[in-house]
């Protein structure tokens, strides 16, 4: 769900890794092998902790209901800003 | 002491690895296991043979070398003992007063937990073990100054100004939309408990050993209020508690060229091994002339053992026919390449010298206590 | 329990090993051995409390290579008990008690001169890389 703080098998710290791991494969294009390198990864148990990590973490946050709410409040609003200013065109009303 | 000579010493203390089996692992350095020889216990004997050699500190924080001249059994005293005897300072109460991240509070805790602490070495030294009062023992009582550090975290996520705009027209990034979306380990703050304010150096206070560690990511309008006890425990009570990442040993490998392996197969053979274990050397003419099994070879390439220490001893040499009988992979028994990861709150050559110490504590107090049985 | 501290009165030891001249109870290390049943003098089994194969093995190695010992051995009775059983044998009626004994010195012992070799061998590695 979230990056594990520590490699599961020999104590590693991980949790400050993911991070700059994903830095250096979205921004920088480097191969996932040169990135866990880079990262000082010498172990594959510590290696697997961030190669076959899915940050779900991201997914759930989208489900946040004050978040949601205060979108939609803001939406609203936009919409009702939008409606009001297309009432106070000139011709709006309908008389030509 | 009647010992027979060294290379009949070193011969005995090779393991063979052979394609399916392991040979001679056992100690034999015995009284009564060699016939005419004596193998009592000598500390000057000891003081000899023991050698310490290092190989590499790229960090105090890691660092690798060698024991030679000391049993296995000893060795991995002292890596169980690093491991899992050495007291680190650790959280280990979390009082949640406020979570409405997505994290469970127990999760929440379980990650606090495993963030590794450091600071002052003497402050922490100062500090002393806590042990929990149960309904047998009181144990240490209520935590106190000398055992226990209390770190506060206190975040809320929320919008940036004009964030919420922003996610409306279609922007996603969270570092343009939100304040504190992401907890780090930087963001636990230390607040000093009576004595520890003079204990602890100022520019050395209790913190994470890794301040990016992501703790929780939060979203507007969640909120993290809670505050942690640090206290003092083992490895052997929690790994969080381990002052390494890992300790480990393993043995000198050996790799003898029993006939010349020449030519391509020399090429080939250098290829079994990792790089730079096998060096190619040039046959001389005077090595052609003065041993049969190179005559005619003169100018080609010889396999010659380099490194042996960087094999992983892969046995994929004893694959090939071509090497059969040509070559014997082994181990030396008593030499111990030790590789020492801390977690940051100990320099790792001090973790191995605690580990002694540690040791030769353990024994005391049995020969404390044989003393007074024997009263 | 101050009341119950105050009626015994034990000997005080500092600990050689602290740094901080930490006091040391040995009556509390009294309980850490115990002699199993059916000891006699060149042949007992001690039970050690909180140990394991830590200590076990480097015992069991270090008082096998006494040349009084006939047989030394140790093992781990079960699992979730931190107890560790250790049984020496003698040869010629020497006691097993002074064999242990010299065992746990000379453990002790080694552990000085692997602490001062390590140390000498660090400051020269140190003062290697500085160079």
């Amino acid at each position: 769900m979230i990056v594990p703080i520590r490699c599961f098998s020999c104590g590693k710290v991980t949790g400050d890794l993911w991070e700059r791991y994903m830095v250096m494969l979205t921004q920088e294009n480097k191969l996932e092998v040169d990135a866990l390198d880079e990262l000082g990864l010498t172990r594959y148990c510590c290696r697997r902790m961030i190669l076959t990590h899915v940050d779900l973490i991201e997914k759930l946050l989208k489900y946040v209901p004050s978040e949601e709410k205060s979108a939609a409040m803001e939406r609203q609003r936009q919409t009702v800003h939008r409606q009001q200013a297309i009432a106070s065109r000139p011709g709006a009303d309908g008389l030509f | 002491m009647a010992l027979p000579n060294q290379a009949v010493l070193a011969e005995r203390k090779k393991l063979h690895v052979g394609a399916e089996i392991v040979q001679n692992q056992q100690s034999n350095d015995f009284p009564g296991h060699w016939p005419g020889e004596n193998h009592e216990w000598d500390l000057e004997y000891f003081k000899e043979n023991f050698n310490v050699q290092f190989h590499a500190r790229p960090t105090p924080y890691d660092s690798s070398f060698s024991l030679s001249g000391v049993d296995t059994s000893v060795a991995n005293a002292f890596r169980r003992i690093m491991l899992s005897e050495l007291p680190t300072l650790a959280i280990e109460d979390v009082f949640i007063y406020q979570n409405t991240s997505i994290i469970q509070d127990e999760v929440l805790a379980h990650r606090l937990g495993l963030i590794p602490l450091c600071g002052d070495p003497k402050g922490l030294e100062w500090m002393k073990w806590y042990v929990k009062p149960t309904d047998d023992d009181e144990g240490s009582g209520g935590p106190s100054d000398f055992n226990c550090a209390i770190l506060h975290l206190d975040v809320e996520c929320t919008w940036q100004e004009g964030g919420l705009q922003r996610a409306v027209a279609g922007e996603t990034d969270p570092d343009k939309l939100y304040v504190n979306h992401s907890v780090y380990a930087k963001d636990l703050v230390w607040a000093p408990l009576g004595k520890q304010a003079e204990m602890f150096d100022d520019a050395q206070p209790i913190r994470a050993t890794n301040p990016d560690i992501l703790i929780v990511k939060m979203r507007p309008g969640q909120r993290i209020t809670l505050t942690m006890h640090a206290m003092k425990g083992i490895g052997q009570d929690h790994a969080k508690f381990s002052p390494v990442a890992t300790a480990s040993y393993r043995l000198m490998p050996t790799i003898d060229i029993l006939s010349p392996i020449v030519g391509a197969d020399a090429k080939k053979f250098a290829r079994c091994f990792p790089k730079g274990v096998i060096r190619l050397d040039k046959i001389t003419d005077a090595e052609a002339a003065s041993n049969p099994e190179l005559a005619g070879h003169a100018g080609e390439n010889k396999a010659v053992v380099d490194k042996p220490m960087n094999d992983t001893v892969s046995r994929e040499c004893l694959r090939h026919p071509e090497f059969k009988d040509k070559v014997r992979l082994g181990r030396v028994r008593d030499h111990f390449i030790f590789r020492v990861e801390s977690t940051g709150q100990i320099e790792s050559d001090e973790l191995f010298l605690q580990s002694v110490r540690e040791l030769k504590i353990k024994t005391l107090r049995i020969k404390r206590g044989l003393d007074e049985m024997m009263k | 329990m101050p009341a119950a501290a105050a009626d015994k009165v034990v000997p005080k030891i500092i600990d050689p090993a602290s740094e901080h001249g930490d006091e040391i109870d040995a009556s509390v290390d009294r309980d850490r051995i115990r002699v199993l049943a059916g000891a006699t003098e060149s042949a007992a089994s001690f039970q050690f409390d909180g140990e394991d194969h830590t200590l076990g093995n480097a015992l069991r190695y270090i008082i096998m290579k006494n040349p009084d010992v006939e047989f030394c051995g140790y093992s781990i009775p079960h699992p979730s008990e931190t107890k560790m059983n250790l049984r020496i044998q003698t040869y010629d009626n020497v006691s097993v008690y002074q064999v242990l004994e010299k065992g746990l010195e000379d453990l002790m012992s080694m552990c000085d001169v692997v602490t001062d070799k390590f140390t000498a061998s660090r400051e020269d590695f140190i003062n290697q890389m500085e160079q």
